[in-house]
């Protein structure tokens, strides 16, 4: 992604914080948490609200969502470089918020190709399966997973 | 003596009881995390899931 990203800081050894400044000064959190599947985390990306609690959910239109999205990214990039052997799983919150991500990968694919491999999980009849992420294909995605190439 | 003996005994037999055996259940629990249900929904979608070689 070419936006410069925020800087960030992390709080915790799987969590990430920055502020998106807009229209209001909104802090985020991205977060890693390891799933029941080995070396397979996920990514939790969302805003703090002013009572402390977190939402994934929020559209807060602040007018800079490629900046906050590269900011993601770079921190997706620190965080698997930092651990090479993870696989990366995220979705979006909503169908609609899955959709958007998969518009901007799509976009940007060609950068993320140089140094990692991307899966896409597609819902078929009765299960799911991975397949590599084509960019030329107009198919709905449930959700990414994303590891470096070794 | 016998008296002695027996209270080594009990004495042996209280150690023997007092050692405790620890069960640990290997179970996942998402726990500390800000977004349960985002976790909650990729353990879903990944159990019904064929991962590709390497992952």
């Amino acid at each position: 992604m070419t936006d410069v990203p925020y800087s960030y800081k992390r709080v915790a050894p799987r969590r990430y914080i920055f502020t998106s400044v807009g229209r209001f000064e909104i802090k985020k959190v991205v977060e890693f948490v390891p799933l029941k599947v080995r070396n397979v985390v996920n990514l939790g990306f969302g805003d703090l609200l002013p009572d402390g609690s977190f939402d994934d959910k929020a559209n807060s239109n602040n007018g800079d969502i490629l900046k906050v999205l590269a900011t993601v990214v770079h921190i997706l990039k620190y965080y698997i470089s930092q651990n090479p052997e993870i696989a990366v799983f995220f979705t979006g919150s909503t169908k609609d918020r899955t959709r958007l991500y998969t518009r901007i990968i799509r976009t940007y694919y060609s950068l993320f190709a140089k140094e990692f491999v991307l899966y896409g999980i597609i819902e078929t009849d009765r299960t799911t399966e991975t397949i590599l992420f084509n960019a030329e294909a107009d198919l709905e995605y449930l959700a990414f997973l994303i590891k470096r190439i070794n | 003596m016998a008296i002695a003996k027996k209270n080594i005994a009990k004495k042996k037999l209280n150690k023997r009881h007092s050692e405790a055996i620890v069960v640990v259940e290997s179970r996942f629990v998402a726990k500390d995390t800000l977004f349960p249900e985002k976790v909650a929904k990729a353990n879903k979608i990944l159990s019904k899931t064929k991962l590709p070689p390497g992952i």
